[in-house]
């Protein structure tokens, strides 16, 4: 089997830095591994989380390494998940940075799923949707269109002053989508009529 | 690789030697090591192929690992309808769990296998099960199937080359394949 070094990277979870640090590691797994896409997930529950990689069609011929965010579990599921699958799938010049789940906050329960990818030019893929499992209505947006959402004031309603989308930190993007989700429980606690 | 050869009555595929079972610990135990438990592996077969390697947190080592190389399609078209062999790597030991249902429609039938090995190539278990109509046959053994010949004396679920001390996965798995086969056809 053939060894790799990813540029940058020691092997340790991946902490403030943004996807586009990854595009180099990524390719540096992805040729290694002797695949296309090196799928991993990291699938949160509460007293059972687990760390996967995942092979479709391929199984690697090489060595595999991991390259995943730290992830604040604790914190993360007393937002209201009762399970969070973090994704993060590597191929050479590519990584898409994903995020599905269920959450409850009563008395909305939701289906979450989130999709980010990362190519050397900026982000080519952004994708959120939302269902209301009460009345399975989905809704979809984008993690741009949230962070330009304002407050009265003019402040970002979601995101902080100084955050640059294109130039966020893994930890930096749930931390928002946290936000959005949560408010969007409170948005829609009454079932609209159409 | 070595290409094992095979009985030449047109019904078995050449396929290579891989990792014999009882090394696989030898690739597993720097993994339970690095990350303080046991893992899996699991290569599935169905409506939904895949595989994939679960550990309880993410591993900071390489991961070098020989995944078995199952080819879904063919043993779809075998005719199971969904399969999954689960390698349980603990130190020193490998259990193979396979569970599937062999055939499409009533009549299917329910399949299961165990075989646990340490490093040294002592088998601590080693059992074939199969559920037809709703009834548990008489329960064999890899090692029993091994054994069995046809008239001319070749090994009728086996290959040639297959020893019983060298099995690997996918040997494994091609014998219990056929033997089910024949069941189901019996």
């Amino acid at each position: 089997m053939s060894t790799i070094q990813p540029t940058q990277l020691d092997g340790s979870p991946i902490v403030e830095l943004p996807l586009s640090a990854l595009l180099q590691p990524a390719t540096d797994i992805a040729k290694a591994a002797g695949i296309d896409t090196v799928r991993q997930v990291g699938l949160y529950r509460k007293g059972d989380s687990h760390f996967f990689f995942e092979f479709e069609n391929h199984v690697p011929q090489g060595e595999l390494r991991a390259l995943f965010p730290a992830m604040e579990l604790e914190e993360l599921l007393a937002e209201g998940w009762e399970y969070l699958a973090v994704e993060l799938h590597l191929s050479v010049q590519k990584v898409t940075f994903g995020l599905r789940g269920k959450y409850f906050r009563e008395p909305v329960p939701l289906e979450f799923n989130f999709t980010l990818t990362q190519g050397p030019s900026g982000y080519v893929k952004d994708q959120i949707s939302i269902t209301d499992l009460r009345i399975d209505e989905t809704e979809n947006t984008t993690f741009k269109d949230i962070m330009e959402i304002r407050l009265k004031s003019g402040d970002p309603k979601y995101a902080g002053s100084n955050d640059v989308y294109g130039a966020l930190p893994i930890q930096r993007i749930v931390k928002i989508l946290n936000r959005f989700v949560r408010d969007w429980t409170v948005s829609h606690r009454i079932i609209e009529r159409h | 690789m070595t290409v094992l050869r095979s009985p030449r009555d047109g019904s078995y595929v050449e396929r290579e030697a891989k990792v014999p079972l009882h090394e696989l610990p030898n690739w597993g135990n720097p993994l339970v090591s690095n990350t303080g438990a046991p893992f899996q592996v699991r290569v599935s077969v169905g409506a939904k192929a895949r595989s994939f390697i679960r550990f309880s947190k993410i591993p900071t080592i390489p991961v070098e690992f020989p995944i078995p190389e199952i080819e879904a399609e063919r043993y779809s078209m075998d005719g199971w309808d969904h399969l999954a062999i689960t390698l349980q790597m603990e130190k020193d030991t490998v259990s193979l769990d396979l569970q599937g249902g062999f055939g499409r429609d009533e009549n299917a039938l329910i399949v299961r296998a165990q075989l646990v090995r340490n490093v040294l190539g002592e088998t601590k278990q080693d059992v074939v099960t199969v559920e037809k109509d709703g009834a548990p046959l008489q329960p064999t053994s890899v090692f029993d199937l091994l054994q069995v010949r046809t008239k001319s004396g070749d090994p009728r679920y086996a290959r040639f080359s297959d020893e019983y001390p060298k099995l690997d996965v996918e040997g494994i798995a091609a014998m219990i394949t056929r033997y089910v086969k024949e069941l189901r056809g019996a």
